[in-house]
């Protein structure tokens, strides 16, 4: 045997080692008898993106519905498709979701949307929850439900809650790839609509940053005292320094769905009092009875860990309660007598308004809204803080988008 | 001017980061001849290590330094014993790959050990600010700069005033005489890796407070320390020190002045562009060592066996495989489609180019454009695409004709930033955030749309590599072929046989352009729009990793390789075996699997299978294979005389720099006759010849055959007019056989080849004269030898056969006794007359054996010092006094000099 026979042997023999490293949700093609088949699709453990709680979130509510009985009876079964933050295992993702027939994707949320969305659109299966990311596709196609405007929408609501912690203006830092950009140009919308000063944006290439100080800097030639971030966790974390090392004054804002509990513990102390711009609540927001019981089937499913507690982990949970809202006959659509497929899910969203999503959400799926998101027909807008390494809510007013863009 | 004060000053740290970075780099490449792309991975581990030990574990803080920095060195130290010095003697490029593979499994062990989520680090050192006359510098960042600045000086004096810094550069230019002269390549190796992974850990310490502890960024900042290790050409500390500084500075103030897109990313590499493009030479020097390349397979196409495999592949396609497999397969076929290119572009031709994947993405571009803006078919778009990328590769290819070996890589990755940067991550240009919709995917009139059915676009995409696969195997079977591994293997002496470079390098950058369109645009239109923004430049490191993992020298080897690429055949079998397995193993096991299979194969997996095929192949029919031989001639062949030509060069005179090597030296050589040119070491010989063959730019002088001037042409073109020569160092094709040496020489240079030798190769046949040479010289024997095994004396009368067989009129032998035993001199001098005689050629000799010189040659003429200080027979030449007195006359003085013989005793 040669070497390089010997060479693969030895890498095939490695290869045990990625079973044992594989997480649970194979896919089932086979499912139980009449069992509603829904599947969720995020990116989990890749350096570009890393959605463990937005799996947590869909699980903890299936497991919840399916120890009372399911949905008409019915127990639901989910599957689960990693997609590694690469755009073909993304399609591939896509593709299982055909090939297994599922109901509905629950809770969808990945930068590649653009290679799986075409592909539900074609086969007609809703992506109920889909998390908008920054591509415009996520708020265009037929086949994507949002619950709210995702990255789009907290870019337009972020001045309201800088203008709430004193800003006057306004600069929007984002790393330099076109779906960032996208959203800068949207911070100077809100900002407009709050009646706020846009100082500019700051671009932050995506590789070869060792120090952050020339972007702070610009920071300050642009006269700004509020900040958005449309950037990763790292850019986040050496701009604040950057600009706390030079004494500067300056009032942070950035997504809730991309940094929580975990990401603050990764920075430390320069993330406290970021303020997290959120569709819903806070997690310790126990003034919400929608919150209450999202803790509650959390625990349940053994998620305690408050890194697994973002918005990206609320929108999942409420995703697979949407579609028991639906099935029920919520929203003024006739609740689905026969078996809950892709074409009676749709059906039924066809004709849904307003359905009420444990009270952290109004949701209409055909209703349409502003240019900017119009297939967000509501989009309310909370602002959260970080407190002690925690997630906490704040006393500024929400604000809705939707009416503010017009 | 205060703001601008301030954004230099605040580039200073990032200049002092990528100080710290890019000496490593240095020491490593002085050290060992590698460029670690793994040094930024190093400095990761080291930030990691530091910051565990410390923040974590609440170790102190000299303790957890030295800790940190100790650790990465020896993971360094590990790192060249069990990695570089394994692929000691292979390719340059397969220890680059080893590296890259390194960089990625560092990356994805920082992840599962430490979690995917950027860590914030704690500065130690001091973070207030100094302000002066309004502009400010963190403390830190002045610290940081002064270890920067230290770090230089330390490493510039070592390596100017000590042994051991004399003993690396030795290393670093010549390992073979260095290592003859007592001084270990190993030892060097092992001690430069270890240096420079502490000095990647300290790095890393420092800058990790200014950022983050990052896996996905960190190691990414080896890409712009390329450029400014690349300035101080991979050896001068305080160069790369000065140019270090200057991107940081450079990038600050383009980020605040510059508001384009990507200027600031991509200045570092369009600066060095510029410098190397007009630091570089056209050919390369005489100092200059050819690297080593991986294997090359045949070309052979066996149609009993395509033929059917395609058919079989066509049916599974179109009627058997499930749909996400054929996803797979068409993501396979692509990523072979640029792997394809790089058999072209770096397994024939040797340009070792990291752009092919931008090159692949501009034409993507440029087909959703056609598709999208101008309302054109896929099928127009396509071919429109595939046509346009061929000026514009050739445009990024340029660089090429002046640089070489990792110069060219690094320059090559630099495009691939600045397009990214400029283009790809360009909303106006390349569709923002929505990307560019691709359309209906029809091929003239034939629907391919892979949306619900891929099988049609698999099948379209496997069609369309089989079809450039088979265009590939002609190119190597044919003259444009050989050309191409005549420029890969030694440049210099395919210019002297009459190949254009030039023309060579523009057909292998076209060619491989074409086909690395075609997979660009194949692997972009298989999703429903175009989204640029995941063009990265690791894609193109990529694209050289597998590449050679899969055998780049193979046609095989390009579909081996692209089972590597994630959503690839190779993807689908890991994804389905192990169901959603954690990216984070995939990356390590993937970057694992690139390193083994590079040390354990430096050529490919290609190549191993294809023996193995051809030793089960040989059990079967019982019999061993023949090697491959073209029609030759063996009889003896009587030459014919050339057409009398005379060689006349007047004032000629060649400086360098401020140093006159020759100096208005005037001579002619006639038909049939042999003229020696003589003189001491130094005394421009070479040079002469250099500058008569078009290999040296003359400073002055006229260069005329039979009347008309020849020193405006390019060397090839003086090749093809008739002047042919030999090196001093020989300069042939090591890797290959006698008679392939000789095919080179048969060439007739016809351009139309490149366009004729993609649909109907040539079959190599000798020209007579071809066969004359081999006879002449008493090498038919030896034609299928490889030239690595021939002995010394055979291998410097293939080097004159070489030249023979150009037929040309005119022949300049480099010092052809050189190493030669008493024998096989009388038998060279012998051969030297009968070209003269018989084949009629005008025959310059550069020798230093006065026999040799004096028994053969009609006339001589003596250099010294670069002047011309006599001229006669040989007779005459003996009895000069100038040239007794400045060459043989040393043996004369010390003949006056000997003391008188001491008396015997009985004389007394």
């Amino acid at each position: 045997m040669t070497r390089t026979h010997k060479a693969a042997l030895a890498f095939v023999a490695l290869l045990p080692v990625l079973g044992a490293c594989s997480s649970a949700g194979a896919a089932d093609s086979a499912g139980s008898d009449g069992a509603i088949k829904l599947m969720n699709i995020t990116a989990v453990n890749s350096p570009l993106q890393n959605y463990p709680d937005v799996k947590a979130g869909a699980e903890a509510a299936v497991k919840s519905i399916n120890a009372k009985g399911g949905i008409n009876g019915k127990k639901i079964e989910l599957s689960f498709c990693n997609t590694n933050s690469d755009p073909n295992q993304a399609l591939a993702c896509a593709r299982q979701a055909v090939s297994e027939k599922v109901a509905a994707v629950v809770g969808y949320t990945d930068t590649f949307s653009s290679q799986a969305l075409p592909v539900f659109e074609k086969a007609k299966i809703p992506a109920i929850g889909l998390m908008p990311r920054g591509n415009a596709i996520e708020l265009n196609s037929a086949a994507a439900y949002p619950f709210e405007g995702g990255s789009a929408g907290s870019s337009v609501a972020s001045a309201f809650g800088l203008k709430g912690e004193g800003a006057k203006t306004i600069v929007s830092v984002a790393a330099d790839v076109p779906s960032a950009v996208a959203n800068a140009d949207l911070v100077k919308k809100g900002a407009e609509a709050a009646g706020l000063k846009f100082g500019g944006s700051v671009k932050i290439p995506t590789s070869g940053v060792s120090d952050y100080a020339p972007f702070a800097r610009q920071i300050k030639a642009m006269g700004g005292d509020g900040v958005m971030f449309n950037a990763t966790v790292g850019q986040i974390q050496g701009v604040m320094k950057a600009t706390q090392a030079v004494g500067m004054k300056v009032h942070y804002a950035q997504h809730a769905t991309a940094f929580g509990v975990n990401e603050a513990k990764k920075t430390g102390a320069p993330a406290e009092g970021l303020l997290l711009v959120s569709a819903y609540p806070a997690y310790s927001d126990t003034s919400s009875e929608g919150i209450k019981a999202f803790n509650a089937d959390m625990e349940a499913a053994g998620s305690t860990d408050p890194g697994l507690k973002r918005p990206t982990a609320i929108n999942a949970w409420l995703s697979v309660y949407a579609v028991k809202a639906l099935a029920e006959g919520q929203g003024g659509a006739p609740a689905i007598k026969g078996g809950i497929s892709s074409a009676s899910l749709s059906d039924a969203m066809a004709k849904a308004k307003n359905v009420d999503l444990m009270g952290l959400a109004t949701w209409t799926p055909k209703g349409s809204g502003p240019a900017e998101m119009p297939r967000v027909a509501h989009a309310s807008y909370r602002f959260l803080v970080i407190k002690a390494g925690a997630v906490a809510p704040t006393d500024i007013a929400p604000v809705d988008i939707v009416k503010e863009l017009g | 001017m205060t703001t601008f004060i301030q954004f230099a000053l605040l580039g200073l740290g990032a200049g002092a980061a990528y100080t710290l970075l890019a000496q490593g780099l240095v020491l490593a490449y002085r050290g060992s001849g590698v460029l670690n792309f793994a040094q930024g991975a190093f400095a990761l581990i080291g930030g990691f290590l530091f910051f565990e030990l410390r923040q974590n574990r609440g170790v102190p803080f000299v303790p957890a330094l030295l800790l940190a920095v100790v650790a990465t060195a020896v993971l360094g130290g590990l790192v060249y014993d069990l990695i570089m010095r394994p692929l000691a003697k292979a390719a340059v490029i397969a220890r680059v790959i080893a590296t890259l593979g390194l960089m990625i499994l560092i990356q994805n062990a920082a992840v599962l050990i430490w979690g995917a989520n950027p860590q914030s680090v704690h500065s130690f050192l001091p973070t207030s600010t100094l302000t002066l006359g309004g502009v400010y510098i963190g403390i830190d960042r002045l610290i940081m700069f002064a270890i920067a600045a230290v770090l230089t000086v330390v490493l510039w004096a070592v390596n100017r005033f000590t042994t051991v810094g004399l003993a690396l550069r030795a290393a670093s230019d010549n390992p073979v005489a260095a290592a003859s002269l007592g001084w270990s390549p190993t030892t060097f190796g092992r001690l430069t890796w270890l240096l420079s992974s502490a000095v990647a850990a300290v790095a890393g310490i420092l800058i990790a407070p200014l950022s983050s502890l990052s896996a996905a960024e960190m190691p990414m900042l080896v890409v712009p320390v390329l450029a400014a290790a690349l300035f101080g050409a991979l050896k001068s500390f305080p160069i790369t020190f000065v140019a270090s500084v200057l991107i940081g500075v450079g990038q600050s103030l383009a980020g605040y002045y510059v508001h384009a897109q990507g200027v600031a990313e991509s200045l570092p590499f369009l600066l060095i562009i510029a410098v190397l493009v007009l630091r570089g030479r056209g050919l390369p020097g005489r100092g200059h060592v050819n690297d080593m390349l991986p294997e090359v397979g045949s070309g052979r196409v066996r149609p009993l066996v395509v033929i059917p495999a395609v058919v079989i592949a066509a049916f599974l396609i179109l009627r058997v495989f499930p749909i996400d497999f054929v996803d797979a397969v068409t993501v396979t076929m692509a990523w072979a489609l640029l792997l394809l290119s790089m058999t072209v572009l770096l397994g024939y031709a040797g340009q070792l180019s990291l752009a092919q994947f931008a090159v692949g993405g501009l034409a993507a571009l440029l087909a959703g454009k056609f598709v999208n803006d101008a309302g054109l078919s896929f099928s127009v778009a396509l071919i429109l695409s595939v046509v346009l990328i061929v000026p514009v590769a050739l445009v990024i290819s340029l660089p090429a004709l002046r640089t070489r070996g990792m110069d060219l890589a690094v320059i090559s990755l630099g495009v691939c930033v600045a397009v990214t940067a400029l283009v790809f991550t360009n909303g106006d240009l390349a569709g923002g955030a929505a990307g560019i919709p691709t359309g209906d995917r029809s091929f003239f009139g034939i629907d391919i749309d892979p949306l619900m059915d891929p099988s049609k676009y698999a099948l379209f995409v496997f069609l369309v590599f089989v079809a450039c696969a088979l265009v590939v195997a002609n190119v190597r079977r044919g003259t444009a072929g050989r050309r191409l591994l005549a420029i890969r293997t030694n440049e210099r002496a395919a210019a002297s046989l009459g190949i254009s470079v030039f023309a060579g390098k523009g057909f292998a950058f076209t060619l491989a352009s074409v086909v690395a369109a075609l997979g660009g645009v194949t692997l972009a239109f298989k999703d429903s729009a175009l989204i640029f923004e995941n063009y990265q430049p690791m894609s193109s490191l990529l694209v050289v990793a597998f590449a050679i993992v899969g055998g780049v020298g193979y046609l095989s080897g390009s579909i081996l390789g692209a089972t590597l690429a994630t959503g690839s055949i190779g993807s689908w079998i890991l994804m389905n075996i192990f169901h959603n397995p954690d990216p984070a193993w995939l990356g390590l096991v993937g970057g694992l699997g690139v390193v083994l299979l590079a040390v354990q194969n430096p050529n490919g997996l290609a190549g191993e299978n294809l023996k193995l095929l051809h030793a089960i192949a040989r059990r079967i029919r019982k019999s061993a294979a023949k090697p491959e031989s073209a029609d030759t001639l063996v009889r003896r062949v009587k030459p014919q005389p050339c057409a009398p030509t005379t060689l006349e060069v007047k004032g000629l005179t060649v400086r360098y720099g401020g140093v006159t090597a020759v100096s208005n030296v005037s001579l002619t050589v006639r038909p049939g006759e042999v003229l020696g040119l003589i003189g001491p070491n130094g005394a421009g010989k070479t040079s002469f010849i250099d500058a008569v063959t078009g290999f040296t730019a003359p400073a002055a002088g006229e260069i005329r055959l039979n009347g008309e001037r020849m020193d405006r042409l390019p060397a090839h073109l003086r090749a093809r007019a008739g002047i042919a020569r030999s090196f001093q160092s020989l300069e042939l094709f090591e890797t290959s056989t006698v008679q392939e040496n000789i095919f080179a020489a048969c060439d007739d240079g016809s351009l139309r080849t490149y366009l004729t030798d993609l649909f109907h190769p040539r079959t190599p046949v000798l020209t007579p004269e071809a066969a004359a040479a081999l006879d002449e010289l008493e090498l038919t024997p030896h034609r299928d030898e490889l030239v690595g095994s021939l002995s010394y004396g055979k291998r410097r009368l293939l080097a004159i056969a070489r030249a023979v067989a150009q037929n040309p009129k005119v022949l300049l032998l480099d010092e052809p006794a050189a190493g030669l035993s008493g024998q096989e001199v009388e038998e060279l001098r012998v051969v030297v007359r009968r070209l003269a005689d018989e084949w009629g050629f005008a025959i310059l000799v550069v020798e230093h054996d006065m026999s040799f010189v004096m028994q053969t040659c009609d006339h001589v003429t003596v250099l010294n010092f670069g002047e011309q200080i006599g001229y006669g027979t040989p007779e005459e030449i003996q009895a000069d006094p100038a040239v007794v007195e400045a060459y043989l006359g040393q043996a004369a003085e010390t003949a006056e000099e000997e003391p008188e013989p001491v008396p015997s005793k009985e004389s007394r």
